[in-house]
């Protein structure tokens, strides 16, 4: 059997083939059931749903009550459109933020350096208490403003220090010969350096993108008016709260099951990031430094 | 294909090497000439930076504002703190919230070594495994399989703790699928859930499923920056997939590797409270206490917020002495670390 | 810390979220009663207790029994013809037992419900689990609401109260309450835990019996196995009754959970407090508690409990009671109406409620359920007078029957809700709309009811009336014990731990004597020599 040679590399026997394949096969399917009874829960009828003790496989029939209700009153729309808002402009402002801070901290001879990146580092091992933040986003007069979802996760010292380490990597005499060029460290950061790191800048624009949608604490604490609440403090009331709708201190109308709500909740809070997820999986998924260091 | 042409696309680790070159070392920013930056001030190097002085304020002074400035507010770790009395109006109490720490409570004790358990085993498979998931997707000859088996692994990311508890108990618990097919079908029934013995197991089970495949993407990412040419040569040279593997595919992880490993070393004490307090009804607290729940039960519950904040600190500390050291050793063995010397 | 608990949970909405926690159909929230002096607090002249006349009830009520109606009455009486607001906004700070309601500008029921108030309510939420935080930041904070939803958790709740919130006795003290009637309506009992250093500081959201709990039990599923009107005259009998409602080849188990408080009730024991001359003793320090373990882990290994129980979801205990998965699960009457609105069996879905028998035949004495959900105190630097705060408080205790209790409860006719005859049935809009939180500015005490089903009040009623005389109150409730406000939460979910390790068999009944122990050590003697103290010096007066 002759070996086909694919970026260099010589394509592996099949013994080695069938090992990857079936570890690769049982980790899938590991994820894979569960994934298809969350998904035939949220559209399973509820008696089913009862009857299973909460987890469906295969719906007897499809009913998609659970996700009418969740969308009933126009709430949760409201809170979609505000999380995509605070994600993406959240992240843009982080990566912009970061990747500058990370920069500077990765050119060798930058004066501040050592103290910033300590600075940097130490803040990841200690956290603040929740009322002294609070009072600080207070001061800063961000209560009840949508930006008190933003400024005060801006910069996420593990995504700064991951950043800075790629950055460090790079190819010292690139970044060299752009400066004899005459390239100010503005240009050399833009039209060097970050053309260089589009893996990483999206893995870490993935990290703090995912780091806004999955937010809803800092709602919890500065956003008084529901109005402005994100996706997944909402959903969190579903949830969390371990009841059903209702005051449940009357009669009311039957409503879908916990389950049923709770697995459309999860569905409805994964199918963006399954949206945007295949655009930024090329770029870390497949080596992109090659051509672009040789041209 | 020479060494030197493999460089510029050298990925994190692989550079330790050239800067260690003496002609190369501390290669000055902004157009100075490496030799004359030592002699030069203070004053004039600040001046001298002020474009990257300029470039690292923003995400400083973030930092500053909404990081060490309300950390000021651990000082109630000292207080018998009360919200409506605000930290002027609380009690000091010196080192009496400290307390629980040094005074050697047993149901402190058992939190710690659990803790300390548990960090053991997330470090030895918890840790390694998107590494070892990132190589054999690297590996894997289909870009289509990849991406595909890629996409399926990070979903669970997005589970929140509730729901995957959840999940796993009605997979796996007594009345369970799994269980109710083996009792329906006279197979007798299998303990996991609830079970004390198997709940370390269970929990570094639950972290690898439903955090493996998302943390595979850094590591994905950190390989794609490593020079195809690199395998090339190897291959010309007539290295076999394995020797490729260690000369070439795990040098080029060993600064990310290495990276990640301290910065999770500094958090050693943290475990995954919401994860485990959740089980903790079922199993007990004899298995399944640890520090963050410790603190909560004995802290939090009763609104003895100093205590939370003086356990805070102590676990801080401790995670900045892990990490300074750790960095050490890093350097010791000629790597990186997080930042270099 | 990490923002999720799924044990602080508040009083707020289902009792069974608080038996789930606590794994007692108590919260120790009742227990938060006192004040900094009892002798002080006893000086409170309480607000005179004055029924309103203008409904009667089909099945009629006593101090403990709650009043039934098997129908909504015809034609409702609108009892307040002032509106209570001042035309200026009012906030209020609060918890949510459901999912979040949309907000004021698409929510009609807000929206009709200031135009009777004649003020704006503002309304911050937080759902059950997260309002300790949101609380506790708020008030640190210092920018406290007009209204406030006191958690009763709240760690030095009478100092708090003193420096933030209005001292109300002047205008509810004795006869004063007459000028809010439907605040004179509320029961003497209740008002016992809103005295605080001598002054009553807040309003109370009585539950009481309605929180209650006792095993329900699915009758049609005990009919199809031919057993009507259980009735077990001892332990022994209990078993042989869980026993036959299990099945697990067809995944079928009699309880939902370990009824270890069922069984604490059978032997007698103390609803967490109990008062003897002047000595405080709790349920967990009786001797009969090795009894009881022993009898719980006979019934955990007979197999009878859903082998997950001990995780102890409240959502998964509904869906198996639901699915039939369970025949039996412990809750109160509020739980009882919320299986019926959520069951999907159908028609042929029907509950009822076991009495406790004694363990070796004789009576058992159930538990009297927690006096309060929580207090509502006014905060001292809100804009608003006392009198117009009071007028809301009262407006929201308006009682069933009249008009503006099925607005409150139901919203607007033909959007919230449809009638058939005279009972309101909710539409899905109408239980979306109407869940912001209201129940928690003031209640009335709650009446048996349930829309289109008049046996589940006839059914409550008759078991309300066969227990009522047995009924053991907590002998804490009213007086204040510091050690208690700190860390009854905490120490007694260590007792929980070993408890569910004796009953699942993981540890030895003699492993709870030395776990009660520590309980004294580190906090039990002193809550009893507070508490001694506390009824001491009300004693004297």
């Amino acid at each position: 059997m002759s070996r086909r040679i694919v970026n260099g590399v010589p394509a592996p026997s099949w013994p080695m083939r069938v090992v990857k394949g079936l570890v690769l096969a049982v980790f899938c399917a590991a994820v894979v059931i569960p994934f298809v009874g969350v998904i035939a829960t949220s559209v399973a009828p509820d008696r089913q749903i009862d009857e299973a003790g909460g987890l469906v496989l295969i719906p007897h029939s499809i009913s998609l009550d659970a996700y009418r209700s969740l969308f009933a009153g126009g709430v949760v729309t409201r809170a979609l459109g505000i999380s995509v808002l605070v994600t993406v402009v959240g992240t843009l402002l982080s990566l912009t933020v970061s990747g500058l801070l990370a920069y500077a901290l990765s050119r060798p001879g930058f004066v501040a350096r050592r103290p910033l990146l300590l600075i940097v580092l130490f803040s990841m091992l200690f956290s603040p208490g929740m009322i002294p933040l609070y009072l600080v986003v207070k001061q800063a007069g961000l209560l009840n403003s949508i930006w008190a979802l933003i400024v005060p996760t801006m910069v996420n010292a593990f995504n700064v220090i991951v950043l800075r380490a790629f950055f460090a990597n790079l190819p010292g005499e690139i970044i060299e010969s752009a400066r004899i060029d005459g390239a100010g460290e503005l240009r050399t950061f833009t039209s060097i350096v970050l053309p260089l790191s589009k893996a990483v800048l999206s893995v870490i624009g993935l990290f703090y993108a995912v780091g806004y949608w999955n937010a809803f604490f800092s709602a919890l604490l500065y956003l008084d008016d529901s109005r402005l609440w994100p996706l997944q403090l909402v959903l969190r009331t579903y949830v969390i709260n371990d009841t059903q709708l209702g005051s449940g201190e009357l009669g009311t109308e039957r409503l879908p099951p916990q389950a049923a709500i709770q697995m459309a909740i999860l569905v409805v809070s994964i199918v963006p990031i399954l949206l945007v997820y295949p655009f930024l999986q090329r770029h870390f998924t497949k080596g992109v430094l090659t051509g672009a260091v040789k041209g | 294909m020479s060494r030197r042409t493999a460089l510029p696309a050298a990925p994190p680790g692989r550079l330790a090497d050239a800067r260690r070159d003496p002609t190369r070392r501390d290669p000055a920013p902004a157009g100075h000439a490496g030799g004359a930056r030592r002699r030069l001030g203070l004053g004039r190097r600040l001046l001298r930076d002020r474009v990257l002085l300029l470039f690292a304020l923003p995400g400083i002074a973030l930092i500053l504002g909404f990081h060490y400035l309300p950390l000021l507010g651990n000082v109630i770790a000292f207080q018998d703190y009360q919200p409506f009395l605000g930290i002027r109006g609380s009690a000091w109490t010196g080192f009496t919230n400290f307390a629980v720490i040094v005074d050697g409570d047993p149901a402190f004790l058992r939190a710690l070594g659990n803790t300390l358990i548990l960090t053991l085993l997330q470090a030895v498979f918890v840790f390694p495994a998107p590494i070892l998931l990132a190589l054999l997707m690297n590996s894997l000859f289909s870009e289509r399989i990849k991406r595909i088996a890629q996409s399926i692994l990070y979903l669970p990311h997005f589970m929140s703790w509730v729901i995957v508890v959840a999940l796993f108990q009605q997979m796996l618990g007594g009345s369970g699928l799994l269980n109710n097919y083996l009792r329906a079908h006279d197979l007798g029934t299998i303990d996991i859930i609830g079970n004390s013995e198997l709940f370390r197991v269970l929990l570094t089970s639950q972290v690898i499923w439903k955090d493996t495949g998302w943390a595979t993407i850094l590591f994905l990412a950190a390989l794609s920056t490593i020079d195809a040419q690199l395998y090339e040569a190897a291959s010309v040279d007539g290295a076999s997939r394995w020797r490729q593997l260690w000369h070439v595919t795990l040098p080029g992880l060993r600064g990310i590797i290495i990276l990640l490993f301290i910065l999770r070393l500094g958090d050693s004490l943290t475990v995954g409270f919401e994860q485990i307090i959740l089980q903790q009804q079922a199993v007990g607290r004899d298995v399944s206490e640890v520090l963050d729940t410790y603190v909560y039960n004995n802290g939090v519950v009763g609104g003895a917020w100093g205590v939370a904040a003086a356990v805070g600190l102590v676990k801080g500390l401790v995670g900045v002495a892990l990490v300074l050291v750790a960095n050490k050793v890093a350097h010791v063995f000629g790597e990186d670390g997080v930042y270099s010397r | 810390m990490q923002p999720i608990s799924r044990r602080t949970l508040l009083g707020g909405g289902l009792a069974a979220t608080a038996v789930a926690v606590t794994g007692t159909p108590l919260l120790t929230a009742c227990s938060s009663g006192g004040a900094d002096t009892a002798a002080a607090n006893l000086a409170v002249k309480l607000p005179d207790h004055r029924p309103y006349q203008g409904v009667q009830p089909d099945l009629p009520g006593t101090d403990r029994v709650l009043a039934g109606f098997l129908k909504y009455p015809a034609h409702p009486v609108r009892a307040i013809h002032e509106k209570p607001g001042d035309g200026k906004p009012i906030s209020f700070l609060t918890n949510i037992p459901g999912a979040i309601p949309p907000a004021e500008n698409r929510n009609r029921f807000w929206q009709a419900m200031n135009d009777r108030l004649g003020s704006d309510l503002s309304i911050s939420m937080a759902s059950n689990d997260e309002y300790p935080k949101k609380f506790a930041t708020r008030i640190a904070g210092g920018d406290l609401p007009d209204v406030l939803n006191i958690p009763p958790t709240t760690p030095e709740l009478p100092a708090l109260l003193k420096a933030k919130c209005r001292n109300l006795t002047e205008q509810l003290s004795g006869d004063a309450v007459h000028d809010y009637p439907f605040l004179a309506n509320i029961p003497t009992e209740y008002w016992k835990g809103c005295v605080f250093n001598g002054g009553i500081y807040g309003v109370p959201v009585p539950r009481g019996m309605s929180r209650t709990s006792l095993p329900l039990y699915r009758v049609d599923l005990l009919a199809a196995k031919g057993i009507k009107n259980p009735a077990p005259k001892n332990f022994a009998e209990f078993l042989d009754l869980c026993t036959a409602m299990t099945e697990p080849k067809r995944h079928r188990w009699a309880w939902t959970k370990a009824p270890t408080a069922y069984v604490r009730q059978m032997f007698g024991m103390a609803n967490q407090w109990k008062r003897s001359g002047d000595r405080f003793t709790t349920m967990y320090e009786d001797e009969a508690n090795a009894d009881a373990l022993e009898a719980t882990r006979k019934l955990v290994a007979a197999g009878v409990v859903n082998p997950d129980a001990f995780g102890d979801k409240a959502s998964a205990r509904k869906q198996w009671f639901n699915g039939g998965i369970a025949a039996f699960d412990l809750d109160s009457f509020v739980a009882w109406n919320q299986y019926y609105a959520e069951n999907t069996a159908g028609d042929a879905f029907s509950v009822d409620m076991l009495d406790v028998p004694g363990f070796d035949g004789g009576l058992g004495k159930p538990w009297m359920g927690a006096a309060l959900n929580n207090v509502t105190a006014f905060s001292t630097g809100s804009k608003h007078s006392t009198e117009t705060l009071l007028k809301l408080a009262n407006w929201m205790a308006a009682p069933f029957g009249t008009e503006e209790y099925l607005f409150r409860k139901y919203g607007v006719a033909g959007r919230h809700y449809t009638l058939h005859g005279s009972d309101p049935i909710p539409t899905k809009v109408g239980v979306v709309e109407t869940g912001i939180g209201l129940q928690y500015i003031c209640d009335s005490d709650l009446a048996l009811y349930y829309a289109g089903r008049p046996e589940v009040p006839q059914r409550q009623h008759r078991i309300q009336q066969r227990i009522a005389d047995r009924l053991v109150y907590d002998a804490s409730y009213g007086l204040y014990s510091e050690t208690m406000s700190r860390k009854w939460t905490q120490l007694t979910a260590v007792l929980l731990d070993v408890e569910n390790q004796i009953v699942q068999g993981k540890q030895p009944v003699s492993a709870w004597r030395p776990a009660v122990k520590t309980f004294l050590s580190s906090g039990g003697t002193a809550m009893k020599s507070e508490l001694a103290k506390a009824y001491a010096e009300a004693a004297k007066r």
